[in-house]
């Protein structure tokens, strides 16, 4: 019989988040229902499923960002670690979670100011004053995301008009720069070219060894390349969870295996 | 296996394409084993040569087989049972090509000695298409149970190549016997141990055919597990 | 693949009627251009006689030949200084309030529904309100701040409006990426949104003052005269505080009550003042429309998304 030798048991691995009952309403509509998930430390977690399964929804309960649309209405809980705290507890203030989690959209939006002033946003905000700092934070966060060597010439440059691999790796340093403790990608590629998307996905390859990666795709070749666990979910539901090998080769759950062999998108 | 189609009819038509091929090769391959053995027991020289000439067929299958999943791979990426399925189609494809040279061995060696089994007057020949039969039923069975991802059917061919060893290498030791007592017909008897050597492997190679059928199906590997551990694994 | 016949007529078709819409197109513009290009050759010649540099330093005087614009400019800028003062920061900071802070409610709606119906009351309501509220009840009389209060009033639809449009114009993943960085609401509207929306509030602005600048109806309401013969006192003094406000609370004239009264003269030579001071009047609205042109074109520069 094959052991699985190679990979570790889950009870062994450190944990970053966990996601318990987690049910999400637009208004009266359900979007999420009751999802219990474990966000590992140092992994990252992809999240497929077809267009209107709840996963960019889910994704964006992490930084509350639908805190800023009204008539949205959270149920069950979030818990960061180490601290254990519930990112959703209404007495935790949307402000404070978004400094410590990151998040990278679908379509590049980097500010219309220079490359520089970019990255430097979210240090500025968090109180950062003094401009040596910013310079050295500023490379840091170029480098981190591979684009330092690019850039290091125009930093004064619009970001507008870098390419769009370029733009969204920019996002990326704008997203490093803050030292989250939880990177959030939302559909980060599916607005790039193949190329783009490769070095991206390389990025991310060397950003897990230092940071908890969580990433929504709709790729389910880009998931199996890119991540440690995959989730797969369906209209709110978590359908299943596991080693990215074992849903790829051998998922327990036949509708699992239908999406993942393409019998039904 | 999952029968649902997929999205892209082509997509099925690929695989449904692959499972017709191990089919028509499988029953090729019988018929040959078939023919070498009735070539042997009728001394039709003919027919052993007809063997020997079709094993090109077999061969060419195996090589045209294996180059479409291949390409199967390449354009699809199968994931989960797909590629199960297609990685196990390529391991199946082997063991029919590997039964397939049993078959032109046996009707090679039948030109040689079928003057020999002619005048031999022990129960050899019979034992050994009882034995053929036997491994013949056993081919089948795997062939029908990778059609139907039937997995009882797999494990019974399992069984049975566990009983079936042991009863060749009683033939075997019967003509060992023998060729202590006749020296002259050594030569020939050597033969005829290889030939009840080759029944023997088209047994194994059946058996190893159910064992990539309980990976396609199950997705773990039991090539090098006990037949106890197999049935644990293949009937929960 | 050879074009059917049918379809290549289809085509000539279509074709001729776009040419038609060209032609409506271009003969529209050029009635309306020949009729702007008419009225200003017509001011022009009218009132060229009078446009010398002693037009704009002379009061107004019973003798056409030496009747100024002066108290009509200087009260004119007087009270753009006031309505851009007043409106401005009101308008863009009620603009901001309701496009970003305004919970989406009844209230806000209602809100929303009336100041698009301020934009199209008529001026001499203004007037009216003005007279009555700044004039009487406040007691501030027919001064330079009651009118640019009126005006003031008068141009806040627009003003809010063109801020609310330019402010909706900023792309919602902007401000997903100020906010998911940690940014509170108005960390971003000052950072982000309002950058990016200046130049649009620019234009609603210099609109807003453009309109301002010509209007009658509300400060003949409140009752500027047109027959004065001084300035306001200077705002800055020769002893401390070196500032005075008291320019404000003087009786003033403005170019189009000084243009109305000028025209209503039966002497003929007092149309040419009205002419040239017609002129004035319309080089100072297309100069403050270059500077929001100019405006535009730098802050726009800088920003492209």
């Amino acid at each position: 019989m094959n052991e699985e030798l190679k990979k570790p048991e889950l009870d062994s691995l450190a944990k970053k988040a966990q996601v318990s009952d987690l049910s999400f309403f637009y208004g009266a509509k359900q979007a999420l229902k009751s999802i219990n998930l474990t966000v590992y430390d140092r992994k990252v977690t992809a999240l497929i499923g077809p267009s209107g399964c709840g996963k960019s929804t889910f994704l964006r309960c992490f930084n509350r960002m639908h805190d800023l649309y009204p008539g949205n209405r959270y149920q069950g809980e979030i818990r960061l670690y180490p601290d254990d705290v519930n990112l959703l507890a209404p007495e935790i203030d949307p402000i404070e979670v978004r400094m410590r989690l990151s998040m990278v959209f679908q379509k590049p939006n980097p500010f219309p100011k220079s490359i520089f002033e970019n990255v430097a946003y979210g240090l500025r905000i968090r109180g950062e004053r003094s401009r040596s700092v910013l310079i050295d934070r500023v490379e840091e966060a170029l480098k981190g995301a591979a684009l330092w060597n690019e850039v290091k010439d125009r930093l004064e440059d619009v970001a507008t008009t870098l390419s769009g691999g370029q733009q969204q790796r920019l996002c990326i340093a704008r997203a490093l720069a803050c030292d989250p403790e939880l990177l959030l990608f939302d559909e980060p590629t599916s607005a790039l070219d193949p190329i783009a998307t490769a070095s991206i996905e390389e990025l991310i390859h060397e950003l897990r060894e230092k940071i908890t990666i969580l990433i929504v795709t709709h790729n389910m070749q880009q998931a199996a390349r890119v991540s440690d666990f995959t989730a797969y979910m369906y209209l709110g539901d978590l359908v299943e969870f596991g080693w990215t090998d074992d849903v790829f080769f051998r998922p327990r759950q036949k509708q699992t295996e239908d999406y993942i062999t393409g019998r039904f998108g | 296996m999952n029968i649902s189609e997929h999205l892209s009819k082509q997509f099925d038509a690929d695989l449904t394409g692959l499972r017709s091929r191990v089919v028509e090769m499988g029953g090729l391959v019988d018929e040959q084993f078939s023919l070498a053995i009735e070539a042997l027991a009728t001394g039709k020289t003919l027919v052993a040569d007809q063997v020997i000439a079709n094993d090109a067929a077999v061969n060419g299958l195996e090589v045209r087989i294996d180059d479409a999943c291949a390409h199967v791979i390449a354009r699809r990426q199968p994931a989960a049972s797909d590629l199960r399925m297609v990685l196990g189609v390529s391991k199946i494809v082997s063991e029919l090509e590997r039964i397939g040279d049993k078959a032109r061995k046996i009707a090679r060696l039948t030109r040689k000695v079928h003057e020999d089994v002619a005048r031999d007057s022990g129960a050899w020949l019979s034992d050994l298409q009882q034995l053929a039969g036997r491994a013949r039923y056993m081919l089948r069975d795997a062939l029908n149970a990778f059609v139907r991802s039937d997995l009882e059917t797999a494990v019974s061919v399992l069984r049975r190549n566990r009983d079936f060893a042991g009863d060749t290498s009683g033939a075997s030791k019967q003509l060992v016997l023998r060729m202590c007592q006749e020296p002259t017909a050594v030569p020939a008897l050597l033969d005829m141990l290889s030939i009840t050597r080759a029944v023997d492997r088209v047994a194994d190679h059946a058996a190893n055919i159910a064992e990539h059928i309980v990976y396609i199906v199950r997705g773990t590997d039991v090539r090098h597990a006990t037949l106890e551990q197999i049935e644990k694994e293949a009937l929960r | 693949m050879a074009v059917s016949v049918h379809l290549r007529q289809t085509i000539e078709r279509a074709k001729r009627r776009d040419l038609l819409f060209v032609a409506l197109g271009v003969a529209a513009l050029f009635l309306a251009f020949c009729t702007f290009l008419a009225l200003f050759t017509n001011m022009v010649s009218a009132g060229w006689e009078r446009f010398h540099p002693g037009f704009f330093t002379q009061y107004a005087s019973r003798r056409a030949e030496s009747a100024g614009i002066l108290a009509a400019w200087v009260g004119s800028f007087a009270v753009m200084i006031v309505t851009g003062l007043v409106a401005v920061p009101l308008g863009i900071a009620s603009g901001i309030y309701l496009e970003e802070y305004a919970p989406r409610n009844r209230l806000t709606a209602l809100i929303e529904i009336n100041i698009s119906n301020l934009a199209g009351v008529p001026s001499i309501v203004y007037g009216l309100l003005a007279l009555g509220m700044f004039v009487h009840y406040f007691n501030l009389g027919a001064s330079v701040l009651t009118a640019g209060l009126t005006l003031a009033l008068l141009i806040l639809p627009v003003v809010i409006v063109a801020t609310r449009e330019a402010i909706r114009a900023v792309p919602g993943a902007i401000r997903e990426a100020a906010y998911a960085l940690g940014a509170t609401r108005w960390q971003t509207v000052k950072d982000h949104v309002l950058q990016y929306s200046l130049p649009g509030i620019l234009t609603g602005v210099i609109i807003g003052l453009s309109r301002a600048i010509g209007e009658t109806a509300p400060i003949v309401t409140i009752g500027a005269v047109s027959f004065i013969a001084f300035l306001p006192p200077a705002p800055v003094t020769s002893s401390f505080p070196f500032v005075s406000f008291d320019w404000l609370a003087s009786p003033f004239t403005a170019m189009p009550i000084q243009i109305f009264n000028w025209t209503s003269r039966p002497e003929e030579a007092f149309q040419a003042n009205a002419s040239a001071a017609a002129l004035v009047l319309v080089l100072m609205t297309l100069a403050m429309n270059a500077v929001a042109i100019w405006l535009r074109y730098r802050l726009r520069r800088n920003l492209s998304w």
